[in-house]
């Protein structure tokens, strides 16, 4: 990993790369040069115009190594798994959960029966016009009548609409119900303006919880390489592959729990429990944000913690038994604000 | 260092919606009810307090608990 690290550290055209793979976990050194952080091209330039290449040299790597791979852990853990919208974005962002993708793929099969009307449409449309001028037909065509064409252009655009409506209709309920017993219960609860989550599977008595909040990191204060407004302190670790029910309320106003990844949008509604389940596909860190236009601060100091480092459910176990050594900062932040809750609870 | 078993309220057809209000408070009743038929001390009625903490909010259980003490709690016992 540091060999590929180096390699680009040493190269600063590279930020301008076009169309890097945008969810291969191979190509961990690409993730640098994607614009989803423009102030890691930012950093690569300024290194190499300091021209500190010793920085990587033999010497020098030998007596920093530890700081060193600190470093490249924290670029590449905190930020290669980035499910986060990008400049200029136009499709949806990477599914991670099978959800996403039949909403993906649900969009892409009415864009084809979409731009087929389109065009006919416009043909006509074109035609009509064409071919309606004073000179070239001096005596439009009148016709009042035709039993064929009235037929068909009744048929056909009712039998569109069924196409259409079928696997939308499939995928909607296929969200709606959940038939699958879910491994663990999250319950997200939503304040202005921040996050509680719950995790309560493991309670004992009413009292004890392992519950944190998640703040979203202010505007001027993210680290380097961190999403404005995406990032938050606390991130809500769940595993991966494995069917999560989430429990979404708020205590004060209404809020929305979104993450566009995990194609996930659950209102909150005060009094009432709204559950939905995902099943995370990949490993990663997903972003989202309040849906629900919930008060001053809900587009800026609140980007709620929708975020998961979705990792295995042992990883999880470790976690929950305390005796993880989770490698990133991050992580172990996440861990110890789980840790230091359940204990204080 | 013991495995832990991912383990949660399971799907509940009497309540198959997005809507689990009713569902946290239903188990949260049967958990009470169990207490009263087979006494504090029983161990069947332990899982029904792992699906009701797994349900419902903190806040809410909290709430109710106090409404129980003061004997104001709304539902059936």
């Amino acid at each position: 990993m540091f060999l590929v690290a180096s390699l680009y550290f040493t190269r600063p055209k590279l930020d301008l790369a076009p169309a890097m793979p945008k969810d291969s976990h191979a190509f961990l050194g690409f993730w640098l040069v994607k614009p989803t952080q423009p102030a890691i091209p930012v950093f690569l330039n300024w290194e190499s115009k300091n021209k500190s290449l010793f920085f990587l040299g033999g010497a020098e790597q030998s007596k920093n190594e530890p700081n060193q791979m600190i470093v490249l852990e924290w670029l590449f853990l905190t930020i290669a798994p980035c499910d986060a919208a990008e400049p200029w974005q136009l499709g949806s962002q990477d599914a991670a959960t099978p959800m996403m993708q039949g909403i993906i793929d649900l969009h892409h099969d009415i864009f084809f029966f979409l731009i087929l009307i389109l065009v006919f449409v416009s043909r006509i449309l074109v035609r009509a016009l064409w071919h309606f001028h004073y000179q070239k037909n001096p005596i439009p065509q009148r016709i009042v009548h035709g039993t064929t064409i009235e037929i068909l252009r009744t048929i056909f655009p009712s039998i569109i609409p069924m196409f259409i409506a079928i696997p939308s209709f499939a995928l909607l309920y296929s969200m709606d119900e959940v038939v699958v017993d879910p491994a663990i219960t999250i319950k997200a609860i939503g304040h202005q303006w921040y996050r509680t989550y719950e995790y309560s599977d493991y309670n004992c008595s009413d009292e004890q919880s392992l519950t944190f909040d998640s703040y979203t990191i202010p505007e001027d204060d993210p680290e380097l390489g961190q999403s404005r407004l995406l990032e938050v302190d606390n991130r809500v670790v769940v595993p991966a592959k494995t069917h999560l029910r989430i429990i979404v309320t708020p205590a004060d106003v209404p809020h929305s729990w979104v993450v566009p990844s995990s194609g996930v949008k659950c209102d909150a509604v005060p009094g009432r429990l709204n559950q939905t389940s995902i099943l995370v596909q990949r490993e990663g860190v997903y972003y989202g944000q309040c849906s629900e236009i919930c008060g001053t601060n809900h587009a800026f100091t609140r980007a709620p913690g929708n975020i998961g480092r979705l990792l295995s459910p042992l990883w999880l176990s470790r976690t929950t038994q305390g005796a993880s050594h989770p490698r990133s900062k991050l992580l172990q932040r996440a861990a110890g604000a789980v840790w230091s809750r359940g204990a204080r609870q | 260092m013991a495995e832990i078993e991912l383990k949660t309220a399971p799907a509940d057809f009497r309540f198959p919606t997005t809507n689990q209000t009713r569902h946290c408070f239903t188990r949260y009743i049967e958990f009470h009810r169990c207490l009263a038929a087979k006494g504090e001390e029983s161990d069947e009625c332990v899982r029904f307090a792992k699906y009701y903490r797994s349900l419902c909010p903190g806040e809410w259980i909290e709430r109710w608990n106090e409404q129980r003490e003061n004997g104001s709690f709304p539902g059936p016992l």
